[in-house]
């Protein structure tokens, strides 16, 4: 997916909060904000009490060399996921 | 009514001992300053009926002479548990064991580096309202990103003590003994926390208070509303945690949660978004920028850690290392280890010569030197790879490698549903078991850990070696003898992976573990934590398994001596013994794999180790410790062949013989079920592959041989079916 040319379609069209991803998507070393988590609420809460709490900036730092798990940064630290788990967090792509 | 012991089974501290819990965030760098408090001067055990490492310490102040007793709690990063770890975290601090008696208040490590996150469990425990001190450890890291934690800021929002240390340079350790001894006994006013709430959640969780205080009365509030939070955050109170309470009380919960529900609230985000929201407003507060951080528009400089992993997880870099660093180690264990090893073997040796020198000729004298020296020697011949394995593991769980490690294999590791964490003991146990089982400790999910905990022994430990190499030495040809050796190896890991598979998919099914693994900072690693928790383990691994070890030693020692037959010659002592009627009383059900009552003999004998085959055989063709006579008299047998000698080690393979990894497993699984079920799966594991080698091997008439020249090619050929059977 062409982040860059859907978030200019979100902004000419005013909808830019509409344009939202799950965490895994993000390209290598890009930002984005948290606005939802999904999955079962078992898996939300401990997403939450990890710090994925709404507005809470995220960045995708690398996938393992084998493609899963992957390596996020939070709050000042970083925590690695299974992309499984890591697809619950969706995220307004930042830059 | 439902509290959770009655007043004359509870614990009661001694009088006088003042008792804190140590709790903090993992890698907060808690044990390390546990550790450093409380020196030598600590008790390890496990809380019953779970295999959760429980420690306490005393640490004397210096100023006073006072003697105060810390609980090191599991690490957590918060109140509601996911790991067994948790749960018995959580439930000492709401006092709700009967086996341990009630903390008076809390040391609450915190990592200043990461202090978002780790305020959020400060946040739970400061619910709790005990008395509670606040140690900022990883100041220097902070540091190092140009921030810096106002302890005086941060303890005026806290409302309770706060100060820092550095354990490795032992700064602020002098004053923190008096700070603790300082702690007042009871707090004079309930800590309040502002959390910004939507009224319904207030009033709900007042409510659920009181109910929580009538129910179980001997709680202060400021536990009942901890209780009360922890309750409406989980989703379905567990059976095993209903029983706590009445009826009415969970009742009041799903209807709680139904008004949550229909006012569209979700409680969990609510309280947690809110506890976050309250740490964003202090940390702004409390945290000083300096350096070229601080100024307006610096783009923020990537962290030490983050450069170094462009190498240490770099899609090739990153595993030439892993595998550089998992050989050494491997290097280590195996070949370090050997010098000690003979060192302790010749100890045995002079201790059973000197016992032969200074007493009379009889049974005693037979017991001491065959069954306590002989047995419980050869299980201390592995405390060198025990030690040396725990000392890598520590360091690399210090330096926060670990974690690395963990997060490189977990994909290969997934494939057979197992955890990246699962790979370090996996790989211990090709040195020894034992050590291997006892690291599966880091392996959070307990079904993944009693997975791996059940296929470790199938790796080829060092036991296994000697057996190798003499059927190898005897009965394979030399230009096929590595082959072999690496066939024996590969069928072992195999089986491990293709067990734990299966164990997954049937009796051990459950969702893949979740992998929420933080990747902490490196930092230099505390030497003296490292040596400690090494020489914690081994010792752990001398006093458990070793009581078990003496008695087994002793009877299979009983087992191969009696009855005494003292006209008879030496060798053919073991043959008229208990263990050889019972050689020969297996015979039938060995026959099929091709073995006969001498083989069975050994093989009863190899419980005690596995490379007591060999010495075994040698009392049988009464050779003595000959090994190269050995071979020959294996040789001239003309019931040997090299199809009889792959079905021997694929037997030893395959097979659980091994009564010290009995023992621990039994330890580590708190109980005789898992043990009992690994002996058998093995068991019938190693009798069917070897049944199907002998008897496809014999159809093929592999099994015919001349004597002087072994048929090199069919020898490869059983070895490479084996891949087929699997």
């Amino acid at each position: 997916m062409d982040l860059t040319w859907e978030r200019a379609v979100a902004q000419k069209t005013g909808t830019v909060d509409a344009v939202v991803v799950p965490i895994t998507q993000l390209k290598a070393g890009k930002r984005g904000t948290v606005v939802r988590l999904d999955g079962n609420s078992g898996l939300r809460q401990h997403l939450l009490e990890m710090g994925f709490t709404k507005g809470t900036e995220v960045e995708f730092i690398r996938q393992a060399p084998l493609g899963d798990p992957i390596d996020l940064r939070l709050r000042g630290y970083r925590l690695s996921l299974r992309r499984a788990e890591a697809s619950a967090v969706i995220v307004a792509p930042l830059d | 009514m439902a509290s959770c012991c009655s007043d004359t089974d509870e614990i009661q501290a001694p009088i006088g001992t003042r008792r804190f819990a140590v709790v903090g965030n993992p890698n907060s760098g808690k044990t390390t300053l546990f550790n450093a408090l409380t020196g030598l001067k600590q008790k390890v055990g496990n809380y019953p009926g779970v295999t959760v490492e429980r420690k306490e310490g005393t640490l004397r102040v210096p100023s006073t002479g006072q003697s105060i007793t810390l609980v090191d709690l599991p690490g957590l990063y918060s109140l509601t548990p996911r790991s067994p770890d948790e749960v018995i975290a959580r439930d000492v601090l709401l006092g709700r064991r009967c086996d341990e008696a009630k903390a008076e208040g809390i040391i609450n490590i915190v990592d200043a580096s990461n202090l978002e996150r780790n305020l959020y469990l400060t946040s739970q425990l400061l619910d709790l309202g005990l008395p509670m001190l606040v140690v900022l450890t990883m100041n220097d890291i902070a540091e190092q990103g140009g921030r810096r934690v106002d302890e005086a800021a941060l303890s005026a929002e806290l409302g309770v003590a706060v100060t820092s240390v550095n354990v490795r340079k032992k700064r602020g350790m002098k004053e923190l003994p008096d700070l603790i001894a300082q702690l007042p006994v009871d707090l004079e006013t309930p800590r309040t926390v502002q959390y910004d709430l939507p009224p319904l959640v207030v009033d709900e969780t007042a409510e659920l208070r009181d109910l929580v205080l009538q129910d179980q009365p001997g709680k202060s509030p400021s536990q009942a509303y901890a209780e009360a939070v922890t309750l409406l955050m989980t989703d379905e109170v567990a059976p095993e945690e209903a029983r706590r309470y009445s009826p009415d009380l969970l009742s009041h919960i799903r209807k709680d949660k139904a008004t949550f529900a229909s006012g569209g609230i979700d409680y969990a985000s609510v309280v947690v978004e809110s506890r976050y929201g309250w740490i964003e407003s202090i940390t702004g507060k409390v945290i000083e920028r300096f350096g070229p951080s601080s100024l307006p528009g610096h783009k923020p400089v990537t962290p030490l850690a983050e450069r170094v992993d462009r190498v240490l997880l770099h899609k090739f870099w990153g595993y030439v290392i892993f595998f550089g660093v998992m050989a050494l180690i491997f290097q280590a264990v195996f070949t370090w280890a050997q010098y000690p090893m003979d060192k302790i073997d010749a100890g045995k040796e002079w201790l059973a010569t000197w016992v032969v020198g200074h007493m009379a000729v009889g049974p005693l004298r037979d017991l001491i030197v065959q069954g306590v020296i002989g047995g419980v020697g050869t299980t201390i011949m592995f405390l060198p790879q025990i030690l040396i394995l725990f000392f890598f593991l520590g360091l690399l769980e210090d330096t926060g490698y670990l974690a690395r490690a963990a997060f490189l294999m977990d994909k290969l590791m997934s494939k057979v549903g197992l955890h990246g964490k699962s790979f370090i003991p996996m790989l211990s146990s090709f040195a020894c078991a034992i050590p291997g089982i006892m690291a599966t400790r880091t392996i959070d999910d307990r079904k993944s850990r009693l997975v791996t905990i059940l296929v470790a022994p199938l790796m080829s430990c060092s036991a296994r070696l000697p057996v190798y190499s003499l059927m190898i030495g005897a009965f394979i040809p030399g230009k096929y003898r590595g082959l072999t050796m690496i066939a024996m190896y590969l069928l072992g890991v195999f089986a491990a992976f293709g067990m734990a598979w299966l164990f997954k998919k049937t009796l051990l099914r459950s969702a893949p573990p979740r992998f929420f693994i933080e990747l902490p900072p490196y930092h230099l690693p505390a030497a003296r934590a490292i040596i400690m928790q090494m020489l914690e383990r081994s010792w752990l691994f001398l006093r458990r398994a070793g009581t078990i070890i003496l008695m087994v030693s002793v009877v299979l020692w009983w087992l191969s001596s009696y009855p005494r037959h003292p006209e008879l010659p030496q060798s053919e002592q073991l043959t008229h013994s208990y263990a050889g009627t019972l050689g020969k009383i297996i015979e039938p059900a060995i026959a099929p794999l091709g073995f006969d009552w001498k083989i069975g003999v050994s093989l009863v004998s190899s419980f005690v180790a596995r490379e007591v085959f060999v010495s075994s055989m040698g009392t049988i063709y009464a050779v003595g410790d000959d090994e190269a006579k050995l071979g020959n008299s294996l040789r001239n047998d003309s019931m040997f062949s090299p199809l009889l000698a792959v079905c021997i080690m694929i037997y030893y393979v395959l097979a659980m013989q091994c009564l010290s990894t009995v023992a621990v497993v039994k330890r580590e699984t708190n109980g005789w079920k898992w043990p009992l079920f690994q002996i058998a799966y093995m068991s019938v594991l190693a009798w069917v592959v070897t049944f199907v080698v002998w008897q496809g091997g014999n159809a093929l008439h592999l099994g015919q041989r001349s004597i002087h020249a072994p048929p090199p090619a069919a020898v490869t050929m059983s070895i490479s079916g084996l891949g087929a059977q699997r």
